[in-house]
């Protein structure tokens, strides 16, 4: 391609760029510029269909494809999700592909440095060590942590050779830490997980609260669309109840700002005032809820001893009204620091008979020592005004990652979990192994380690193998100084699947090169079920595989042939049609292989040919009874659970000597580690480092300017980093925040490893921290 | 070789002196909108040094409000954080994943 033609095909590609992004913003604006020229270098490309690589919005993308590389991306116009537009990271997707460390090899360490292998050599060495460990120390020492950036495939074939084949639930994966309260929330309200609603509610509310949710720079593409909505109908409102002040905050209409933890609170006290006005949807509360409550004073799991089973208990509407009265509008403002107008304006949109209301949330909910409790009183505060299940109305978690939901929820690659159902359920192991075609004995029926206490085992040393793949523990576990010392210790062999060097590769025992996104066949199942097919349109570097095939590699080693039969070029789609045996009903199916290619997406139950966009809505769910409002089918007699949760504090609050929260996150530019998109030169140029959020105040009477140095202890460590005043976001008073995608500043050597007792989910959000000027 | 892509948000009663000042430029291109002060710039330069010139001279314009970066391709220099931490270790990426253990 010559040097000119390709110039102009960039320039071209950029402008396109700008005008997509532009349109996403100030939705109606039009430019002096035909978006159908592409130039002479684009005579060549072959433009195919992928949801993103990055965060679970799920957008679809056209990749253009010249000469065997990746050369252009552009926002997929048929996709429902973002309807042709990206964010930065979309645009930039590609170039995650071609960064110059990338792993092309298998890497053996010999003593403490590693030498290059052949990816058969290393191969063979995994199943070797497998198998020793098995021998020597039991199958339950063996361990595969996986992501919610694993492909479907990826995530089943882990599965099905951890717990089918090997007979060990030591099957985790990094969603763990992002989505698990989501998960028992759902299950705990509902029965059954994920959203009941999908991205066209957005097109139909005209209400948004945001729990704790920077959706302008963790979901921007569905934030443009709710930007959107307010543009064709002004009256719509967008509402910022978060613990610090953010790019989505100034763009909401109202901002509304309370102490860590105490979103419990202040959902209770919306409920209350639901009550006090008459704002509750008495019929629908009779017809489809029933109450519960459960154990309270549950601890934190900070202990490696700790155990926790909640014990539910009915109760009513009565006992919930008396357990309401603590939560007055008055006595919640003290706990949270939200004014008791603001609380009793926020009831009344929920209340409002003429709104429909939508919540998103993402980590701010689900990274909470008490997940599984906020995640059940917003579905409370939905249900007691029956605004669920209904376009434009519902409580809908957002996922971070591109198949936290597709594969880590609905394959099931956690410790208690399988395809359908849960290991401690006869009648799912019994389907699990008649279709995995192994002995039903085999599986175990009883969870194992969760993953905080999975690292706990390999630290203690009952786990001494660990596959980690598609993620990077040695960045993001709390605690993390305890993790990574104890996966250094001797005695232990580590596994690493990954495309670039990384601090976990850094500890590997063997670094195995993957193939990466469009380099395999796959699917991604995004936040609304909607599942999303990709082909292979690249060739991977050097040896780089699939992690599915790694997987399937290993296990014929291990002597798995017959349960991993399959042919290079046909193994995704027999995966595929295997997998979906388990969601062989209408309130699970998942749609057929020829149709995953054609589609851009479709949103399961998929049945007879149609997606199910609101679940339990007889109007578009086949699956719920007719005659009624909803059917809560998950749960007995078709009836949500409203819970009794309390408010209760944090693990760790500030005090003395640590006066300071400590709160963790992302950034617009950067994909959770920086592993990646660290490697894309414009977005690293973007945000080329870390840094920590710090309020005027607290900065000023610290002696400390913007860029100035500063050192952020907590009881588990310190980090000297730059101080960042009246930046990108700016959190109160006593607060200060560290995004987490810089592996040159390990904030997680500060954070602690507490977590809900009930979904085992970290909480990155508070623990208690001291600032000095460096 | 660079080329980025901005919206470009220019303060009030000054779009036309930036416009004219950007297109006299030799290293940014305009595009306009038909229906909004909001315009597109892209900037396409050879070496870091003009890059960093152009950067210099959008971030200084007092006509300009804001800009924001859509797209970027930088080619032919090391300046993604694995490429920069390979250059200046001066390890291979084998020796490089060896340094923790």
């Amino acid at each position: 391609m010559a040097e000119f033609s390709r110039r102009d095909f960039l320039k071209t590609m950029a402008v396109n760029s700008a005008v997509a992004a532009a349109a996403a913003m100030m939705p109606g604006v039009s430019f002096a510029w035909d978006e159908s020229r592409t130039g002479q270098a684009s005579n060549d490309i072959a433009w195919k269909k992928a949801p993103c690589r990055f965060c679970g919005t799920g957008c679809g993308l056209l990749i253009g494809i010249s000469q065997g590389r990746a050369v252009a991306v552009k926002g997929d116009p048929q996709s429902e999700v973002n309807r042709g537009t990206l964010c930065v990271k979309g645009y930039h997707s590609i170039q995650a592909l071609y960064g110059k460390d990338r792993l092309k090899k298998a890497y053996i360490r010999k003593g403490d440095h590693f030498v290059e292998a052949s990816i058969k050599e290393a191969l063979d060495l995994v199943a070797a060590k497998m198998k020793e460990t098995m021998q020597q120390h039991g199958k339950d020492a063996v361990a595969i942590y996986g992501s919610g950036q694993w492909t479907i495939p990826d995530g089943y074939v882990a599965s099905k050779l951890f717990k089918g084949c090997l007979g060990t639930n030591n099957v985790e994966a990094n969603a763990r830490l992002c989505m698990a309260s989501a998960v028992t929330g759902f299950l705990t309200s509902f029965g059954l997980d994920e959203p009941m609603g999908c991205y066209a509610d957005i097109d139909h509310a005209d209400t948004f609260v945001l729990w704790g949710n920077n959706m302008s720079e963790m979901h921007p593409v569905l934030f443009s669309r709710m930007l959107e909505r307010k543009r064709t109908h002004p009256r719509t409102l967008i509402i910022d109840f978060a613990t610090r002040t953010t790019r989505t905050s100034m763009a909401s209409d109202k901002s509304i700002l309370f102490l860590p933890q105490t979103d419990l609170a202040v959902a209770n006290a919306i409920c209350y005032e639901l009550f006090r006005t008459g704002k509750v949807n008495e019929t629908f509360v009779q017809q489809y809820c029933n109450f519960r409550k459960g154990k309270t004073n549950i601890g934190y799991g900070t202990e490696d001893s700790f155990k926790f089973n909640d014990q539910d208990q009915p109760s009513s509407l009565e006992e919930f009204k008396a357990f309401l009265a603590e939560y007055t509008p008055e006595k919640v403002e003290k706990i949270s620091g939200v004014s008791a107008n603001d609380i009793r304006y926020m009831a009344s949109l929920y209340g409002d008979s003429q709104r429909n209301v939508v919540s998103f949330w993402c980590m701010g909910m689900n990274q909470h020592t008490r997940g599984t409790w906020i995640n059940n009183l917003v579905y409370n505060i939905h249900l007691l005004v029956g605004k669920i299940s209904k376009p434009g109305n519902g409580p809908f978690s957002l996922t971070g990652q591109p198949s936290a939901c597709g594969t880590v929820r609905e394959v099931g690659t956690l410790t208690h979990k399988l395809p359908k159902g849960v290991v401690m359920n006869e009648k799912d192991r019994r389907l699990a192994a008649k279709i995995w075609q192994v002995p039903y004995e085999r599986i175990p029926a009883k969870p194992t380690n969760h993953t905080v206490d999975m690292f706990r085992a390999l630290d203690r040393g009952n786990i001494r193998f660990m596959w980690i793949q598609v993620t990077n523990p040695m960045v993001t576990m709390p605690n993390l100084r305890r993790y990574r010392d104890g996966a250094k210790k001797e005695g232990r062999f580590l596994v690493v699947s990954d495309v670039y060097p990384t601090p976990t590769t850094n500890v590997a025992d063997v670094i195995l090169p993957s193939a990466m996104w469009i380099e395999r066949e796959g699917m991604f199942g995004n936040s609304e079920r909607r599942t999303q097919h990709f082909e292979k349109m690249v060739e991977p570097p050097g040896e780089a595989m699939s992690d599915t095939w790694q997987l399937i590699e290993v296990a014929r080693r291990l002597g798995f042939q017959q349960q991993f039969p399959w042919s290079e070029p046909e193994h995704v789609q027999k995966i595929w049609e295997e997998y979906i045996q388990f969601h062989d009903n209408p309130k699970h199916r998942m749609a057929p292989y020829e149709t995953l290619k054609a589609e851009p997406g479709v949103v399961w139950p998929y049945v007879e040919g149609k997606s199910t966009l609101w679940r339990y809505n007889p109007t578009y769910d086949p699956a719920a009874r007719k005659g009624q409002d909803v059917d809560f089918y998950g749960k007995p007699g078709g009836k949500a659970w409203i819970w009794l949760r309390p408010y209760e504090p944090a693990a760790e609050s500030p005090d003395a000597a640590y006066p300071f929260w400590l709160n963790t996150g992302r950034v617009l530019e950067h994909w959770h580690t920086g592993s990646m998109t660290r490697r894309v030169p414009v977005l690293h140029q973007a945000m080329p480092e870390s840094y920590a959020e710090i309020n005027t105040q607290d900065a000023r009477r610290l002696g400390i300017r913007h860029g100035d140095k500063v050192k952020i202890s907590s009881r588990r460590g310190s980090i000297v980093m730059t101080a960042a005043i009246n930046f990108r976001g700016n959190p109160p008073p006593g607060q200060v925040f560290v995004p987490f995608f810089d592996e040159s500043y390990l904030i997680n050597e500060l954070t602690l490893d507490a977590y809900c007792p009930i979904s085992k989910q970290p909480d990155y959000k508070k623990c208690a921290v001291k600032i000095e000027k460096a | 070789m660079s080329i980025v892509s901005y919206l470009a948000y220019p303060v009030d009663g000054y779009k036309d002196q930036l416009v004219m000042d950007l297109k006299q430029h030799p290293h940014c291109e305009v595009v306009l909108s038909d229906n909004s002060d909001v315009f597109i710039v892209l900037t396409d330069t050879e070496t870091e040094e003009q890059e960093k010139a152009t950067q210099e001279f959008l971030q200084g314009h007092k006509g300009l409000l804001c800009l924001a970066m859509v797209y970027g391709q930088l080619e032919g220099e090391d300046r993604a954080c694995g490429e920069q931490r390979e250059e200046s270790d001066g390890m291979t990426t084998g020796e490089v994943l060896s340094e923790e253990r």
